[in-house]
């Protein structure tokens, strides 16, 4: 499932991410590749927190949309 | 109008073009400068790179 | 032969590295950039040492060809100039910093790592073994921390030690398939290069770097050899190759870390606590808006006001108490001085109501002001405007920008220049365009005299309090609703960009950073109080105390004014400035305030927004010299016949164009003359449009109505429009819903 739809206090790991090449590094560079351990702080109708490779960070919907997880 | 008033007279004018002149070097924003004297290069934004800009704003904003 | 010894320093952003190189060399660095690009380049010499060189690269996530300051740092490694690179690690972020040492590592350079922020680590429970790290990575390891200074001489003991080296060999190795296509790579690299090279060269051409096949000048005929391997390994691998090296990486620091890192038992932090709350999809947006009328409420009419009613009405005003005994004001005092020494009276009058007053009234404002900046500095510093910057993405989403187009604007609370100057990170062309246009919207600094002067003339006392924070969400509604309307026009149309931003975590700021981004502020407010400002206090001087004896019984001569035979009371109105005001006034007719020193004090603000306040009081002082000085407030109302006028007044300063030096800005970062044009254009129109829209309602709601009235109500109709139609079809489609559908 996207990532996007993860709970708050779920931790999800990333299985593919999708996209453009450019938003694909931009992603892997911060630590969203495949197997990496994603913990979500907070979903606020998309738009969500999470903890990655030991960083909190922010992200828009439609860029949590193409994070598979499972 | 007497001496006193000549000397005052001078004293604004000087300072009028102390203060053009350092309009001139320094800037309009009196921290921000062209010539590369600024006090506080570390934070100010004319002098980072985007990415740098965005981490800092991001880490610590 | 004591040749230079020569240092990089690579890094992630914000990994202390800058606060290392500042260390280290003393600031006294050559800051320029790298040749071709728009890249900082940094270097200098060690204080400690002359013939150490340190060259800091920008930051940087991976060694990739593809950004700018990628292929600098990239290309400066490889390039034979340094002779050891000092990878600074933040340790609280071991895993996301680890991806570029392995890179650099990877170079063949000598490499010293340098784990920043290990004292954090430590207090947070972890625990790292460098001695295993180092053995892991090929690479000494030591713990420092750039902030406080310790471990900084060890590390250059080690790297000056790494230096001699002639190069080392990276320790770690991939899984054996992935080894075993790259020694077949490696065996095609040119034989000119040389040894330590290779590898790096022969990891970068598995990844299909062009850049670095251009760089060894490698031969077609090798080239398709290379071509052939990689394809063969993604399809036995089945995933593309930059994947499948990325993810050895990862594999690789996830190993590291496990055998390295011991981590304290997880549980919640507070900050994940806060940020349930803050970022909460209902609260957040409310927990916002409550928090800035919180700040402007303090600011202005709390602690703030009596320092600045004290300052205004007595120590510049009628006199002051000390220990019980009564002191004169500041300008009494410079009067007496001035009489005393024999000045005559038009000399006098130019120091005492030009200057006295003007620059008097400015610093005034100075106790709301630093009650402002102390309140709005610990909420940037705590990291909770990363927090903000993150809830209204959700809310600028809906109109088609980005969260990261809201940073720009918590900066502009301080000064507009680094606000405009913070939208270089937007990369969307036409969103950092609106960004631009919009971002001055927000109150600055030096709007804060203004707006606390509107409310004292609005109100008289301090009751009507919200009146502050109200400026404030007029400069945050205006924003958004600028936003939303130019969205939909062909000039900006476009799909919102996506949003990623680190969020630190929330800590209470160090006292000395706090006060040291307060005092930063303020003392800008107190050089531009003596620089601009007075500079603009005396040519409004001049321009108000000369101009032409053009009333009844006068002799139409041109002079300084008071000095004149039958010269009236409001000399004034005959002088230079009100000439040119009143040329211009009619435009503010419909808006309320088409006197000339309203139109002066809106002119004055084009160069400083403190402006206003300081021709308002000069104006004043100037008018009724020897009159006992009735309270600021109260003379400014005076000075406009209407509430009505008075707030569109406000409303108008506060939205029309910035201050030459943002206006400059937005000259700089708009790159063109006609964007420029367009911007201030839409400020000024769209100023003015409110300011007609407030005195005509206002005049409405007393019953009195014209034919601006009905122009009023048709901006207002027309902006409604704007705001609630949808958007034009084709400006940005989502997603079609089988793309999403395929998950």
């Amino acid at each position: 499932m996207p990532l996007s739809m993860a709970k708050a206090g779920d931790t999800v790991r990333v299985v593919r991410v999708r996209g453009g090449e450019e938003l694909k590094r931009h992603l892997s560079n911060l630590g969203f590749v495949e197997g990496s351990e994603v913990h979500v702080v907070n979903q606020a109708l998309g738009n969500i927190i999470v903890m990655v490779k030991g960083s909190r960070l922010g992200i828009d919907s439609k860029t949590a949309m193409r994070v598979m997880v499972a | 109008m007497g001496p006193v008033d000549i000397v005052i007279l001078v004293a604004i004018a000087a300072a009028l073009a102390a203060v053009v002149l350092r309009v001139r070097r320094k800037g309009v924003c009196a921290d921000c400068s062209e010539a590369g004297t600024c006090a506080h290069k570390g934070s100010c934004m004319a002098h980072m790179d985007p990415l740098e800009i965005e981490k800092r704003l991001g880490k610590g904003l | 032969m004591a040749t230079d010894i020569r240092v990089a320093l690579a890094g992630n952003p914000n990994c202390g590295k800058t606060t290392l190189f500042n260390r280290i060399t003393g600031q006294n660095g050559y800051v320029g950039n790298w040749p071709g690009v728009t890249v900082e380049k940094k270097e200098a010499r060690l204080s400690s040492d002359k013939n150490v060189v340190v060259t800091d690269l920008p930051g940087i996530y991976s060694l990739s060809p593809y950004s700018p300051e990628e292929q600098v740092s990239r290309d400066y490694l490889m390039s034979g100039e340094p002779d050891v690179v000092v990878n600074v690690v933040d340790a609280t972020n071991l895993e996301r910093n680890l991806y570029l040492t392995l890179q650099v590592v990877e170079t063949g350079l000598p490499v010293v790592i340098a784990l920043n922020m290990a004292d954090l680590v430590e207090k947070s429970g972890d625990k790292i073994d460098a001695g295993k790290l180092s053995q892991r990575l090929g690479a000494p390891v030591v713990m420092i921390s750039a902030l406080k200074g310790s471990g900084v001489d060890e590390l250059l003991r080690t790297a000056r030690q790494e230096a001699a080296k002639a190069g080392s060999v990276p320790a770690h190795r991939f899984d054996s398939a992935i080894e075993g296509v790259l020694d077949d790579i490696e065996k095609l690299v040119p034989a000119g290069v040389e040894e330590g090279k290779r590898r790096y060269y022969a990891v970068k051409l598995f990844e299909r770097d062009e850049l670095a096949a251009k760089a060894i000048s490698l031969s077609p005929a090798s080239a398709a050899k290379v071509e052939a391997l990689v394809a063969q390994c993604e399809k036995d691998c089945d995933d593309d190759a930059e994947s499948i090296i990325t993810g050895e990486r990862y594999a690789l620091i996830a190993h590291i870390m496990d055998e390295c890192v011991k981590k304290a038992p997880a549980k919640m932090s507070t900050s994940e606590k806060i940020d349930r709350i803050v970022t909460n999809r209902i609260l957040g947006l409310p927990i916002f808006l409550a928090v800035m009328f919180g700040v402007y409420y303090l600011a202005i009419s709390t602690f703030g006001t009596a320092g600045t009613d004290w300052v205004n009405d007595n120590l510049f005003g009628e006199g002051w108490e000390l220990f019980g005994a009564a002191m004169p004001s500041v300008p009494d005092v410079v009067t007496g001085w001035l009489e005393a020494a024999g000045a005559s009276a038009m000399v006098t009058s130019l120091v005492v109501d030009g200057v006295v007053a003007g620059v008097g009234a400015v610093l005034g404002f100075i106790p709301q002001m630093v009650v402002l900046f102390i309140l709005l500095s610990f909420l940037e510093d705590c990291g909770y405007m990363a927090r903000v910057a993150f809830v209204m993405d959700r809310v600028f989403r809906r109109f088609g920008l980005s969260g990261k187009s809201f940073i720009p604007m918590l900066v502009s609370t301080g000064c507009g220049v680094p606000g405009v100057l913070a939208t270089k990170t937007i990369e969307n062309e036409k969103d950092r365009r609106m960004t631009v246009m919009t971002t001055t919207f927000i109150p600055c600094g030096a709007k804060l005299p203004i707006i606390a002067l509107l409310m004292g003339a609005l109100v008289g006392t301090s009751d009507a309090t919200w009146i502050a924070p109200l400026f404030y969400f007029l400069g945050v509604v205006a924003v958004i609703v600028s936003g939303i309307m130019l969205k939909k026009t062909k000039l900006f149309a476009g799909r919102p960009t996506p949003f990623v931003m680190e969020l630190p975590s929330y800590h209470f700021p160090s006292i000395r950073s706090w006060a040291l981004h307060v005092w930063e502020r303020v003392s800008a407010y107190i050089k531009k109080a003596f620089t601009i400002i007075f500079a603009s206090t005396v040519v409004v001087w001049f321009l108000s105390n000369f101009g032409t004896a053009g009333w009844e019984g006068g002799s139409g001569a041109f002079g300084f004014l008071p000095d004149m035979e039958g010269v009236p009371e409001e000399f004034t109105d005959y002088s230079v400035l009100a000439m040119l005001g009143g040329a211009i006034a009619w435009i503010f007719a419909p808006l309320g305030f088409d006197s000339w020193q309203a139109t002066a004090m809106s002119v004055t603000g084009l160069v400083a927004k403190e402006n206003v306040v300081a021709t308002a009081a000069s104006l004043l002082h100037i008018a009724d010299a020897g009159e006992t000085d009735p309270s600021l407030w109260a003379a400014f109302a005076g000075m406009f016949s209407t509430m009505g006028g008075i707030m569109a007044f406000g409303a108008f300063n506060l939205l029309c164009a910035p201050c030459f030096a943002a206006m400059g800005t937005i000259r700089a970062q708009m790159n063109s003359a006609k964007w420029t044009a367009i911007a201030l254009g839409y400020e000024c129109g769209f100023a003015w449009v409110v300011g007609l829209m407030i005195n005509q309602f206002y005049l409405l709601a007393q019953g009195v109505v014209s034919v601006w009235t009905v122009v009023a109500v048709a901006f207002a109709a027309l902006i409604l429009f704007q705001v609630f139609r949808p958007m034009p079809k084709g400006a940005w489609d989502d997603e079609p819903a089988a793309a999403a559908a395929t998950a």
